[in-house]
């Protein structure tokens, strides 16, 4: 839910690592729980997605940054109806 | 197979060709790459499917759906010769993660395993958020990668989620076994299914940007690069749509009339609320991405029924949309080039003084996305419209009178181009001359006239 009402990009890319996080332990539950390792090979997926996802959206923050001189995303309303 | 390997293998060498200063012929390379991809694509297919244990299936169905893009991406090609010129350090990296998109796409709509499925929309998001932030010193471009890229994570995260719960109630990823285990596990765990069927159907409504889920779509459009915004608008939809009308098919058995009807609900919101508010729209790219959200709607209404004529129904549909949609693109960028200046409807003032031509491609494909007799997104919407009829009523009503709504908006603009007088401002004439964007035109044109003649040429 932390993606939904918190202001700080930073702070946002980690809510949305702890969602991701949330799946990879509900994945790795099921999996031994089962005995059934496609699962847990799943998680190892899902992590390398986290990491390109996360890098490619801190170089996002960076470049607002170079912009707007802040991480604020309340700052971008730009575009309006 | 050969096509995925193909286009990655372009992808990297078109990121090596940009640092290395062969950016001339970066355009010319990417045609051919993606011309020989598809001619690889029919190749294999000649030969029946191919399964790749089964993790991928090359069916007829897929590859359709794989050449439909890849034509797509060849037309946008072909308009980046111009379409980039502000950013030219970083033309090879564009050309690059285009390609890079196209193997997501290829994953996406082949796949047969929930992995490539997670896989291919990722592979085809993760690039994306980059294009759409491309224009790097323009706030608005930034603005809509952030917004882009939060809303992807966000619908990762309940792809993710559905994919797990779909997991735990049949232990396995693969389609074929959740379908045959899907009446035991009805059974036994009716409902962690459904919610995970659901949020599954909630990602894939965020892709492709259904209503309630599509309240980033006008912001990236406007926001990022008009190149970019064509090529969201056509091979990114088909993809996700494709995907989507995979995924029901396969697992036509497991889901409910419940389910069923959220997705008729759905569809009927996303028509008529998109249809409204593109006719409050004064800048042409937000225009373009509701009317693109209410074709969405058009579609998901072709996927209430499944049968077998539903792939070909929608191919169709998507074909006809990505033709005019490129169309239209090509000719914003004719006419704006200038990736700083706003889209208001008034840049079409007078353009058929200035352009003749331009004017009456653009009123064609306009037309022909509203859905006017004579042009082919009639017989699109048509067959959708006969299909549906029979078990749907009430949504057939609604989309009709959608439609007509959105006769209104698309007119707009051509009233713009014949009826308004120029200003004294705009009067400036289309001083460059862009034949790579003429030659897109004049493409799609022929494509949309060939399709209006012989609707039946395309079949599965």
């Amino acid at each position: 839910m932390g993606v939904l009402i918190r202001r700080n990009g930073i702070v946002l890319l980690m809510c949305v690592e702890l969602m991701l996080n949330a799946v990879n332990l509900l994945f790795t539950a099921f999996s031994t729980y089962f005995q059934d390792s496609a699962g847990q090979i799943f998680v190892f997926f899902i992590m390398v997605v986290a990491a390109a996802e996360v890098a490619v959206g801190l170089a996002i923050l960076v470049m607002i940054y170079r912009n707007t001189k802040s991480v604020d995303i309340s700052l971008l309303d730009k575009l309006k109806h | 197979m050969k096509t995925l390997i193909l286009l990655f293998i372009s992808g990297i060498f078109s990121l090596f060709g940009g640092i290395f200063g062969l950016k001339k012929i970066l355009p010319l390379f990417a045609t051919i790459a993606l011309a020989t991809a598809l001619g690889y694509l029919f190749y294999d297919s000649y030969y029946g499917p191919e399964n790749l244990r089964n993790m991928l299936i090359f069916d007829n169905y897929s590859t359709f759906l794989i050449a439909i893009a890849i034509c797509s991406t060849i037309l946008i090609t072909i308009m980046s010769v111009k379409g980039f010129s502000y950013t030219d350090e970083s033309f090879g990296d564009i050309i690059g993660l285009m390609f890079f998109v196209l193997c997501g796409v290829v994953c996406m709509v082949s796949f047969n395993n929930m992995v490539m499925l997670f896989l291919g929309i990722e592979i085809l998001s993760i690039p994306l958020y980059v294009m759409v932030g491309s224009n790097r010193n323009n706030l608005k471009s930034n603005e809509a990668s952030l917004k882009y890229f939060i809303m992807g994570a966000f619908a990762t995260g309940f792809l993710l989620f559905g994919i797990a719960l779909i997991y735990g109630a049949t232990r396995t990823f693969d389609l074929d076994a959740i379908r045959s285990l899907s009446a035991t596990a009805l059974e036994s765990n009716p409902a962690m299914i459904s919610i995970g069927l659901l949020f599954v159907t909630i990602a894939f409504a965020f892709k492709i940007a259904a209503v309630p889920f599509h309240y980033w779509s006008p912001d990236v459009y406007q926001g990022s690069p008009t190149l970019v915004t064509a090529f969201m608008a056509t091979v990114v939809k088909t993809a996700g749509l494709g995907a989507f009308m995979k995924f029901i098919i396969y697992l036509s058995p497991m889901l409910s009339s419940d389910w069923y009807l959220i997705l008729a609900i759905m569809s009927a919101a996303t028509m008529l609320f998109a249809n409204m508010v593109a006719v409050m729209q004064d800048d042409f790219k937000r225009m373009m991405a509701y009317s693109s959200i209410s074709h969405v709607g058009y579609v998901l209404m072709a996927l209430l029924t499944v049968n077998k004529d539903t792939p070909s129904i929608v191919g169709f549909y998507l074909v006809v949309y990505s033709l005019a949609t490129i169309g239209i693109f090509a000719c914003l960028l004719i006419i704006n080039p200038n990736h700083n200046k706003d889209n208001s409807l008034s840049i079409f003032n007078g353009l058929g003084k200035r352009s003749p031509f331009l004017a009456l491609i653009l009123t064609v494909c306009l037309l022909s996305l509203s859905g006017i007799p004579p042009f082919p997104g009639f017989f699109a919407k048509y067959s959708i419209f006969k299909q549906a009829i029979s078990e749907h009523l009430w949504l057939v009503v609604i989309a009709i009178c959608s439609s007509a709504i959105s006769i209104y908006y698309y007119f707009r603009a051509i009233t713009a181009m014949y009826f308004n007088k120029v200003e004294a401002e705009e009067s400036t004439e289309l001083t460059e001359k862009n034949y790579a964007g003429y030659l897109v035109i004049t493409l799609s044109l022929i494509g949309l006239i060939v399709l209006a003649i012989f609707p039946g040429i395309i079949g599965l």
